[in-house]
């Protein structure tokens, strides 16, 4: 059974993979909690990555500059601390479904990010963002263009709506990304601009051009899509057309996660939003 | 994971995005057409920054690709730069770490420096960038008000870095810079606080990152001011600061830095580039001589200091040009390459190594003689080096052989006159340390090749602690060159082939039907020499019928081009003939429109008129912004359309192919109306490519454009043909005598010679031996001396019969003169540069005239005077001579008596004007017939009959006879001036028609001959214009002359 795992940390996996139905190279899985407190691991996994920028600047020198440093250097001593800024983290439902792709994708394929919703929600919020994740994956002989939506469903119905009905259904979602090539290469370029990274952003870049210009023996496309389900969820039913249909999204390849919850949804989500301000119990900040 | 992200790259097609839209950016700015176009701006917006990532991450990995990565993004910005539409997209694609109006010209500056496109890009940035003094507002566009602290650092710092790479104004930019950086220290305490009160750390990091490119960008300016530590110093204390810039962005953190981490690399890689440039980086540890010529050259009172080298010119230092071991040494490099530059670092070297031995700098022509001194003597005056010409008269007069008696450092002069000093022995070349021969493929010119080459072997042999520099924009096969001259102490040959500025080359032709006809160029393929491939079209303009009523020709067509094209700079038209060249000068004068007043312009027109008569064409068309230029010109007339064009108050220029010997002409547009060269012959290869080679001024264009009006398919076919051919091998024109040996009789005649130009020049070249080492030694030592030309050399890897046969011809003549002992003919030989059989000749009807030997009748008023009999004897005698060319071969040779009386009358004084209407009658039209005479007074006449008199003088008059007015009889005649005052005079520039009357001025002041070339300068520079003004004609004023002279010709 594969197992999934923070990148940074050395602590247990936090899913295992309770499900395949994979068809041919389409990945259809269905993933669980792989421990009592995976809920825990994961805010203190989305904590660390919201405070990364809080890390101390190794080994800055001030030497030999002609402009004063003092009242810069008092700045960057004062805010070598971690903080956290509670009002910061008001985590919504679909955040924790944007949370686990990210963090899917990090650590079990190797995704690289132009900005993680993760990390950067503000921006991740902003209107017109269009594309929940978009990331990259580096192969020797090709890249790998990973468009990625997150959608969180209690509905009872086998598939949920959220998976193929309204324009906003992860179908439809999808299968624009494939047709207007021109905007979705668009949106990956956006993406890259956030990047903080050299390297991803160039890798974003190329890949967003392969997939403009149809230069199918360098780029794969992934159409990911992670959605939470309560436990009720059914299988391979709720993947939808992506089961029946497989064929709809060619070229891209399929990786449909589906997270089953054995709690309430809503409940759990709360709970990682508390979780994420560093709440304990009581509401105390920790 | 290591990618290969080339590999991806590849498949996206970006290189070849970049070449297509470098390809339309040339189009568009060799031919100002916006509509040439083939590339999706949006797409050329994402290749650029494709390959700039890419560039970046090979200039960190110091790839060898990343010139040609840079190269690849500087062609996408410079066609994005061209338009709004191009620079939105640019804009567009990618979050903007600088204001817009930075943006671009930044990334721009760092791709040309790494592109080592070092000249264009100083070019592109003229024009994005605007004036100093509102530099930084023009860099914050209105969206930019709200600039904090943070921004305005980034600002100043990235711009200032622009500044340092434009270097508009010599210092001008490098001091805005630094002031612009120091400024920042002053503004710290009264923006910082406010910034520091609302930001976060990772704004504090931010300033941190800020603080430390601004101090890499401080330090790179400062080394370009003094060289500052020195190159390794700075070049670490910038890696560090760019370090530390990284580690703070990196540590920030946040979304977009990876944008500004690059910016920071690029300003990294780009301040690395500056300083490797740097003049300082180039003369660290060549001695003192050569650190007092950088002081020199960087000073801020020169007009263009020189704050970095080319990369042709860093080439050829990086190929050991300066390594003192090396005898020869040859560069091939392009026109405008900055060779001049080169040969002046060799010439202090040289120096410095033989601070008493004289530099011989030969250039092929009386116009670079002058150019060259000019330019050789700005630069090195500082260092107290005295650079001098002389004349390029055949003859040696009192004046010049006293004022080159105390030897300059520096001797630009022509082969013909080198070899006349080596042979009188003149002290200024006792110590001769290197002889520079600019132009040197001249080595294969038909007519003086020779020449040349058996000068250098004369060289070789007489003075063999000599070093050689050769240079020239063609030389294939050039190996041979330096084994010939350095044996094996020559440094192989360094070719270099980076040019200024981009070319374009096509056909001009007119397309489709009337009413819709269009002038079209069609790009030609031209390996190597063009940035465009062929088959490209570009409409220029339309051509509505009333423009072109019938079908087009060429001389339409040119018309039509110049019209289109006049507004990107200066034009050149090579022509077939001075009557084509100054035909279309006239044809497209009168389709110009008057150009504004300039004082030297209009000081020219008056100069022209009163010499050349209120008719002369060339004034006119001046006037129009026309002018034409061709050998039977005038010299200071010829330098005169030089100094216009130079000063861009002409736009066209229509000439010959005499333009192919190098004269710095500043051309942006060159036409090529024919293949045709002299009255049979065809341009070469090389020929065409050394004319059209000044098409795109350095700093001036960008883009030189070489244009051929075809009229028909078949011209273009023939022009298309041309351009798949090469440059030939440098051949030795002492193949013509040797193919040419079984002509040549037992006994070499005056008949032979005349049939083998090339054998007078083999004949002195033993005449001069035997008279230095005597006829046995010669004969005996034959082969070591033929050793010593490239001709024997060729001749023997050709085959051993065509060695034995150039050595046969050689011990025929020998033996020819040994045997007559009646008369030191081998030294007059070599004295006069007459070959043996000629100066038979000019003995067999000389000695019949014992007047010859009577001073008092070679004085001035003896044979200038009313009665020129003396004068038309001593001209017969010469005339039968073929080395002169002035005798009755032709059939419309004139007779001694004509010439003597226009020789009587030129030294008199009288304009050409006047002159060609006394003597150039046969022709109705005065312009015409002051044109055709002009050819022949200045192309033959002057020359060659002063050649003439001064070996009739040195035949006959006795060592003993002195300096007086009759030694100058050949120096009046070649400037055309009545007095040994005059004399003087024009030997420092004076126009002729004031060296008289300037001359008595001197004498005046003086009473005796000037002791030397700088005192005479000096004191023309104190004269006022009533001093210029004595005996001028027509609305010439003395204010005009001394302009002239100032700007043009002293």
């Amino acid at each position: 059974m594969s197992q999934t795992s923070p990148a940074s940390s050395d602590q247990p996996p936090i899913f295992v993979i309770a499900e395949r139905h994979d068809i041919g190279n389409h990945q259809l899985r269905v993933l669980e909690p792989a421990t009592a407190d995976w809920l825990a691991v994961l805010a203190a996994e989305y904590r660390r990555l919201r405070t990364a920028s809080d890390q101390p600047a190794a080994a800055l020198s001030f030497d030999g500059l002609d402009l004063a440093v003092h009242e810069v250097a008092k700045i960057l001593t004062a805010t070598t601390v971690p903080h956290y800024e509670p009002g910061n983290f008001g985590v919504v439902r679909s955040d924790l479904a944007e949370v686990i792709l990210a963090l899917v994708g990090e650590t079990v394929y190797g995704s690289r990010y132009g900005y993680r919703s993760v990390r950067d929600r503000e921006l991740v919020q902003r209107p017109g963002r269009g594309i929940d994740q978009i990331g990259v994956e580096v192969a020797p002989t090709h890249l790998t263009l990973v468009l990625g939506e997150a959608k969180v469903s209690t509905e009872k119905k086998s598939p949920p709506g959220v998976v193929d009905r309204g324009d906003d259904c992860l179908r439809a979602q999808h299968l624009a990304h494939l047709h207007n090539r021109d905007a979705t290469a668009d949106k990956v370029w956006a993406a890259s601009r956030r990047c903080a990274d050299q390297q991803t952003q160039q890798l974003l870049r190329i890949a967003a051009e392969l997939f403009r210009r149809r230069i199918d023996d360098k780029i794969r496309i992934v159409a990911s899509s992670l959605l939470v389900r309560p436990s009720t969820a059914r299988t391979p039913q709720d993947f939808g057309s992506f089961h029946r249909a497989s064929a709809d999204f060619q070229p891209a390849h399929i990786r449909f996660l589906l997270v089953r919850l054995a709690d309430d949804v809503d409940e759990v989500a709360m709970e990682f939003a508390r979780l994420s301000r560093g709440e304990v119990a009581d509401g105390r900040v920790a | 994971m290591t990618l290969d992200v080339s590999e991806f790259l590849a498949a996206l097609g970006v290189a070849r995005t970049a070449s297509q839209a470098g390809q339309d950016a040339l189009l568009r700015r060799a031919t100002g057409t916006e509509d040439t176009g083939r590339t999706d701006e949006r797409d050329v917006a994402r290749a650029a920054l494709l390959l700039e990532e890419e560039a970046v991450r090979a200039r960190r990995a110091e790839r060898p690709d990343t010139v040609e990565l840079f190269g690849l993004v500087g062609e996408c910005l410079r066609l994005l730069g061209s338009t709004s539409s191009g620079r939105e997209a640019v804009a567009a694609i990618e979050a903007p770490v600088l204001p817009h109006g930075l943006d671009l010209p930044f990334r721009l500056a760092v791709s040309g420096l790494l592109a080592r496109d070092t000249a264009a890009v100083r070019l592109a940035l003229d024009g994005l960038v605007v004036a100093r003094p509102t530099v930084r507002a023009a860099w914050a566009t209105a969206d930019d008000t709200a600039q904090d602290w943070a921004d305005q650092l980034l600002i100043d710092i990235f711009g200032a870095f622009v500044l340092l790479v434009r270097k508009q104004g010599g210092w001008a930019d490098v001091d805005t810079a630094l002031a612009l950086l120091g400024d920042l220290r002053r503004r710290q305490p009264e923006l910082e606080p406010d910034y520091l009160a609302t930001t976060t750390r990772a704004g504090a990091l931010r300033l941190i990152a800020l603080f430390h490119l601004a101090k890499a960008v401080t330090q790179t300016g400062q080394y370009l001011v003094d060289g500052g530590p020195g190159q390794p110093a700075t070049t670490a204390s910038v890696d560090q600061h760019h370090d530390q810039a990284r580690a703070a962005l990196t540590a920030m953190d946040e979304p977009g830095t990876g944008t500004l981490i690059r910016f920071a690399e690029l300003l990294w890689a780009g301040c690395h580039e500056l300083i490797g440039n740097s003049l300082w980086t180039h003369v660290a540890g060549l001695g003192d001589r050569i650190g007092e010529f950088a002081e020199a050259l960087t000073a801020r009172g020169r007009p263009n200091p020189v704050l970095e080298l080319w990369p042709s010119q860093q080439q050829a230092l990086a190929n050991n040009i300066f390594d003192e071991h090396r005898r020869a040494v040859l560069v091939q490099l392009p026109t405008s390459a900055g060779k001049t530059l080169l040969a002046e670092f060799l010439m202090v070297q040289s120096r410095a190594l033989r601070p008493a031995g004289t530099i011989a700098y030969l250039v092929p022509t009386r116009a670079l003689v002058n150019q060259v001194t000019r330019a050789v003597r700005a630069d090195l005056r500082p260092l107290g080096l005295a650079v001098e010409q002389a004349v390029p008269a055949y003859e040696l007069d009192p004046a010049e052989q006293s004022l080159l008696a105390d030897p300059p450092a520096v001797l630009v002069t022509t082969p013909e006159k080198l070899s006349l000093l080596l042979r009188r022995g003149h002290p200024c070349l006792a110590d001769l340390a290197l002889v520079v021969v600019d132009e040197a493929h001249n080595l294969g010119d038909e007519q003086r090749g020779a020449r040349l080459e058996l000068l250098l072997a004369t060289i070789r042999r007489d003075r063999p602690t000599a070093r050689y520099l050769l240079l020239s924009p063609f030389l294939p096969d050039a190996a041979q060159l330096v084994d010939w001259l350095g044996g094996d102490r020559g440094l192989p040959p360094i070719t270099v082939s980076w040019r200024p500025s981009s070319r374009v080359v096509g056909t001009i032709s007119v397309a489709g039907q009337r009413p819709a006809r269009e002038l079209v160029l069609t790009t030609l393929a031209a390996a190597g020499n063009a940035d465009v491939p062929g088959g490209r079209q570009t409409v220029l303009a339309p051509v509505p019928d009333e423009t072109l009523s019938g079908p087009p020709t060429i001389k339409a067509i040119s018309r039509l081009a110049v019209r289109r094209l006049r507004r990107r700079g200066s034009t050149l038209i090579l022509c077939w003939g001075a009557g084509t060249a100054m035909a279309r000068a006239a044809e497209i004068a009168e389709d110009s429109e008057p150009v504004p007043a300039d004082p030297f312009r209009d000081a020219v027109i008056r100069y022209l008129r009163a010499e050349y008569g209120q008719d002369m064409p060339l004034a006119r068309h001046v006037a129009n912004g026309v002018a034409y230029h061709h050998r039977g010109m005038a010299q200071d007339t010829r330098l005169l359309v030089e100094a216009l064009l130079q000063r861009d108050l002409v736009h066209t220029v229509c000439g010959t192919t005499t333009l192919a010997q190098g004269v710095n002409f500043p051309i942006a547009t060159v036409l090529v109306e024919t293949s045709r060269k002299g009255r049979n012959g065809r341009l070469s290869y090389s020929d065409l490519w050394n004319v059209v080679g000044r098409a795109g001024r350095a700093l001036l264009d960008d883009v030189g454009l070489v244009g051929f009006p075809v009229a028909r398919e078949d011209q273009a076919a023939r022009w298309q043909e041309f351009m798949r051919g090469e440059a030939q091998a440098i051949a030795s024109q002492l193949s013509q005598v040797i193919d040419r040996a079984a002509d040549i009789g037992d006994l070499v005649s005056v008949r032979d010679i005349e049939a083998v130009p090339a054998l007078t020049d083999l004949l002195q070249f033993l005449s001069h031996a035997m008279r230095v080492s005597g006829a046995e030694r010669t004969a005996a030592e034959l082969t070591q001396l033929l050793d010593t030309s490239l001709g024997f050399v060729q001749a023997r890897e050709r085959g051993a019969d065509r060695a034995a046969a150039l050595v046969d011809i050689c011990r025929r003549y020998l033996a020819q003169v040994s045997a007559d002992t009646t008369a030191d003919r081998v030294a007059l030989s070599d004295q006069t540069g007459f070959s043996t059989p000629s100066v038979d000749l000019l003995l067999a009807t000389g000695d019949a005239d014992p007047a010859l030997s009577d001073e008092t009748s070679w004085l001035p008023e003896a044979l200038f005077g009313a009665d020129t009999g003396v004068l038309a004897r001593r001209l017969h005698i010469l005339s039968e001579v073929p080395e002169l060319r002035l005798g009755s071969a032709r059939a419309d040779a004139l007779s001694p008596e004509r010439i003597a009386a226009i020789i009587r009358d030129w030294v008199g004084g009288m304009s050409v004007s006047d002159l060609a209407g006394r003597h150039w009658p046969a022709q109705p039209d005065p312009a015409t017939r002051v044109v055709g005479f002009a050819k022949y007074l200045f192309g033959q006449l002057s020359g060659q009959a002063s050649w003439g008199l001064g070996a009739l003088q040195n035949a006959y008059l006795p060592p003993e006879s002195g300096q007086g007015a009759a030694r100058y009889v050949p120096s009046m005649v070649y400037f055309g001036v009545s007095t040994p005052a005059a004399v003087w005079m024009s030997m420092v520039g004076v126009p002729r028609i004031a060296a008289v009357g300037v001359g008595a001025h001197w004498l005046r002041a003086h009473g005796e001959a000037p002791s030397g070339f700088a005192q005479l300068r000096d004191w023309l520079a104190t004269l006022d214009e009533a001093d210029w003004a004595a005996e001028l004609r027509g609305e010439l004023s003395g204010a005009d002359l001394r302009l002239i002279w100032h700007e043009a010709i002293g």
